[in-house]
């Protein structure tokens, strides 16, 4: 027994350095804790922002700092890629009243709930008026909300940046099978051309994003605003519209109809119940599709991949503009890049999104950021000044033509170096004005009708529209009302 | 039990202090006895071989008390041992109430109440419904039976896969130890990280797997074939755990009740089936409990190979969904509850109906 008395002394002692370290620990650690908790820096504006386009942010954030002339210095910090990662962070910030973030770079679509959740400052309403003049109808919208204590609807956050997507085809493809490169302008139109570019030997897959994620609900939301349709009441948005009239009723039926038609069509993509973004901008680069519907980033990637000649379907054609792409690396204006715009247009270019019928406007989902001032903040003031820097013409210039996401301000499409970058700018300003844009429907339970409208048309295709239409509109009432459980 | 590290401080530290400030209570007729410890620590090294064993049993012989006062006496020291021990545990036991206790209480609060993060402080009690919104939903069902028939399926998988290789282990002539490691990577290896290599290696066009399958095939995209892709990320992962938890019950059947056996003509599967299994069932039910609690609250391979998509979530990718997308604590803590109890009868039936003894208790490997 006395043999392990010595040892344990031993471990005694070691216990003694473990116990005395963990107090210096603890000593040191209380001090980090308090400021961590509850003391902001005044002067110092946190922004969160999305890995995606952190980088710009951050740029722009630098020199806003610089001019500012002393009066704050920008700090940014970055969320998660994920949507749902990002949300979930921002609101622990906010549910633990941190007081040291003053600003967020919002999804679109969590404007509503924020808003009711009393996490956003409303925008003043002289910085306001100043957006209403400058910005397109459609991203404005979607920061817009009316809480219970407003008398209208009001901006609740600043749009940073938008966007919006595009029908790409292949003009080579359609000459050589249909003797016209005409674009279709219509869902219809477009299933047609298919089956005869299919018929001539050509490839039938329509690439889009169908699985069950965010990107389903966008499919969805502009194919039922073209249709005339909408989930929610715009003037009301506790009530379901999805048929609640026939009209409505109608609308939703048409929409979940050319859905099915699409991912049914003979030839269809074989993983577009798994389809995304991704897939579809590889699937289309490999010369699997006829059409793709897709953000506009493709027409860059489509580029950087046809001068390296590892894009199939645009085979060598590209390849010798190659010293061109990569000398315009740094130089993303370049007016030579003009020249490679065009040739790869001759086999990849873009037309508007593409309608349900040709005598309702075809409508889109528009996406993109805003940048909303949260309410634990200490310097609201403040911090609309800097939200005001990070969202002006020349940063939004800096996101547009260096990372890639469309501008809100309306001016900057006329801009000759943004002409330059972006050839499809007037389609997409087109689609982005108020009365082409179809927001998501804005509500503080979107993310629960999302789940709910995701889960159930998945896997896409495999229902029947009639009865789909119903099973929407029983999933969205309860998700309003916050009943049930999310998938 | 060597002498070797004793040598150097082991006299010197006594002298200094004596062995009534050791960590270690010292019985006290037991303080007064240098003749039992003076050998001990004085054994030279070069008997040590000999004199270890010897050691070891010396300490094991003055473990009984000796029992020199009256039974009375002896039944009053025990009480304020007693007390001494409650006393040395109540720390731990009150760090652990409020490390474990507190958040299941509150669980179960907020599961009563209609509490939602975007709303903090106007949560309402609202009774029974949240449970009554959970088990009326289909949702909730359907990742239950989901999560039921991983955990079966992988268990079962993994136990007799985990047999084989403890027996492997067991019976390995050279390298035993570089087997055992060998046979433990998987195990070492974080599991989101494993979960992405299974998920490139399935999706076509980044997968060496996906290659295999016939063109235009995506495993992950439908509901029977990713969730047999969770159970393989589930069994390539845990399956060396189960064999290291059956490796220390093979080694408790003695040698040569099997060799009797083969005398007698039993042949490797009868001395499988009639002695090895039985005498390792303590070690095979714990592995089974282990496992199956573990496996039934999988979370980490679903969320990163399907998200759950493809009615391929289970109870834990629910509960999370509702309390992190959802924000409503209301009823993501009513799931965590309802999984916490499903884990309590799993546990329940293995303890009472297969007699499985918990770690530590009294009762262990009846």
């Amino acid at each position: 027994m006395n043999l392990e008395v010595p040892s344990r002394r031993g471990r005694r002692r070691r216990l003694g350095v473990r116990l005395g370290a963990a107090a210096l620990a603890a000593a040191a650690a209380i001090p980090a804790l308090t400021a961590c908790s509850d003391s902001y820096e005044a002067g110092v504006i946190n922004i969160y922002a999305p890995a995606d386009g952190f980088d710009f942010i951050t740029q722009v954030a630098e020199t806003c700092s610089a001019d500012s002339g002393g009066q704050y210095r920008i700090a940014t910090h970055m969320l998660p890629k994920e949507a749902d990662g990002q949300r979930l962070q921002l609101a622990r910030r906010l549910a633990g009243n941190d007081h040291r973030m003053d600003l967020m770079a919002m999804d679109v679509v969590w404007t509503a709930e924020f808003a009711d959740a009393d996490w956003l400052v409303p925008v003043p309403d002289d910085l306001a008026a100043g957006l209403e003049k400058t910005n397109l109808g459609g991203p404005l919208e979607t920061a817009k909300w009316q809480r219970e204590d407003d008398a209208a609807k009001r901006l609740y956050a600043v749009p940073i940046w938008t966007n919006t997507q595009l029908l790409w085809y292949r003009p080579d493809l359609m000459r050589t099978s249909l003797g016209s490169a005409k674009p279709p302008q219509t869902w219809d139109e477009m299933l047609s051309d298919t089956k005869r570019i299919g018929e001539a030997g050509g490839p039938r897959q329509i690439l889009l994003q169908a699985k069950q994620y965010e990107g389903l609900m966008v499919w969805f939301n502009s194919l039922l605003a073209s249709a005339g349709g909408s989930v929610l009441d715009p003037d009301d948005p506790t009530k379901v519209t999805l048929t609640d009239t026939p009209e409505h009723r109608a609308a939703t039926v048409e929409a979940l109809r050319v859905m099915k038609a699409v991912a049914t069509a003979p030839g269809h993509d074989p993983s577009i119940t798994n389809s995304d973004e991704s897939s579809a901008r590889t699937g289309m680069e490999r010369g699997d599709g006829a059409f793709e519907i897709n953000w506009p980033f493709v027409f860059a990637g489509a580029r950087e991949n046809g001068v390296a000649g590892e894009a199939p379907f645009l085979g060598d054609s590209l390849v010798r503009y190659r010293s061109i792409v990569e000398a315009a690396a740094d130089n993303p204006t370049d007016p030579q890049l003009e020249t490679v715009n065009n040739a790869l247009r001759k086999r990849f270019n873009f037309a508007l999104y593409p309608g349900i019928s040709d005598d309702l406007p075809a409508r889109s989902t528009p996406g993109g950021l805003n940048i909303g001032v949260a309410s634990t903040s200490k310097q609201a003031d403040l911090a609309f000044t800097a939200a005001k820097c990070l969202t002006s013409a020349d940063a939004q210039k800096i996101y547009a033509v260096q990372g890639g996401t469309p501008p809100t301000i309306a001016s900057l499409y006329d801009d000759p170096d943004f002409k330059i970058v972006y050839p499809m700018g007037d389609d997409i300003r087109d689609q982005l004005e108020a009365d082409r844009a179809a927001p998501r429907p804005a509500s503080p339970r979107y993310q629960e009708i999302s789940t709910a409208v995701t889960a159930a048309l998945s896997p896409v295709g495999s229902w029947n529209p009639e009865k789909m239409a119903d099973e929407l509109a029983t999933q969205v009432k309860r998700a309003v009302k916050g009943e049930g459980i999310v998938p | 039990m060597t002498s070797g590290p004793h040598d150097g401080d082991g006299p010197q530290g006594r002298d200094q202090h004596p062995p009534v400030h050791s960590d270690i209570w010292v019985p006290p007729e037991q303080l007064n006895r240098p003749a039992a410890d003076r050998p001990a620590a004085e054994v030279p090294a070069a008997a040590a071989a000999g004199a270890g064993a010897a050691g070891g049993t010396a300490v094991l012989d003055q473990s009984p008390p000796a029992a020199p006062a009256g039974r009375h006496g002896s039944t009053d020291r025990r009480r304020s041992e007693r007390r001494l021990a409650y006393w040395l545990v109540a720390p731990a036991a009150v760090v652990m109430a409020l490390v474990t206790g507190y958040p299941i209480v509150y669980a179960i609060w907020l599961s009563l109440t209609d509490a939602n993060l975007r709303d903090p402080g106007e949560q309402k009690f609202v009774g029974l419904s949240n449970y009554g919104t959970v088990l009326s939903s289909n949702y909730w069902w359907t990742a239950l039976a989901v999560t039921v028939c991983i955990t079966v399926v992988s268990v079962l998988i993994e136990l007799v896969l985990g047999m084989a290789i403890a027996m492997v282990m067991h019976r390995a002539m050279f390298g035993k130890g570089l087997v055992r490691t060998v046979v433990l990577i998987p195990y070492g290896i974080v599991t989101v990280a494993a979960a992405i290599s299974w998920k490139y290696a399935w999706t076509p066009g980044t997968g060496y797997l996906a290659n295999l399958l016939p063109d235009g095939s995506a495993p992950l995209t439908e509901q029977i074939p990713a969730l047999s892709i969770v159970v393989l990320a589930e069994v390539w992962k845990t399956t060396p755990f189960m064999a290291l938890l059956l490796l220390a019950g093979l080694a408790l059947v003695p040698d040569d009740l099997l060799k009797a056996a083969q005398v007698d003509g039993a042949g490797a599967w009868t001395r499988l089936f009639r002695i090895t299994l039985p005498l390792m069932k303590p070690a095979i039910l714990v592995a089974l409990l282990f496992r199956t609690l573990d496996a039934f609250r999988i979370f980490d391979n679903i969320y990163v190979l399907t998200a759950g998509n493809h009615d391929t979530g289970s109870v834990s990718m629910l509960g999370y969904n509702n309390l992190f997308k959802a924000f409503n604590l209301g009823v993501g803590s009513a799931i965590s509850i309802l999984i916490f109890l499903c884990v309590a009868i799993i546990a329940g039936i293995f303890i009472k109906g297969f007699g499985a003894s918990a770690p530590g208790s009294d009762d262990e490997g009846r």
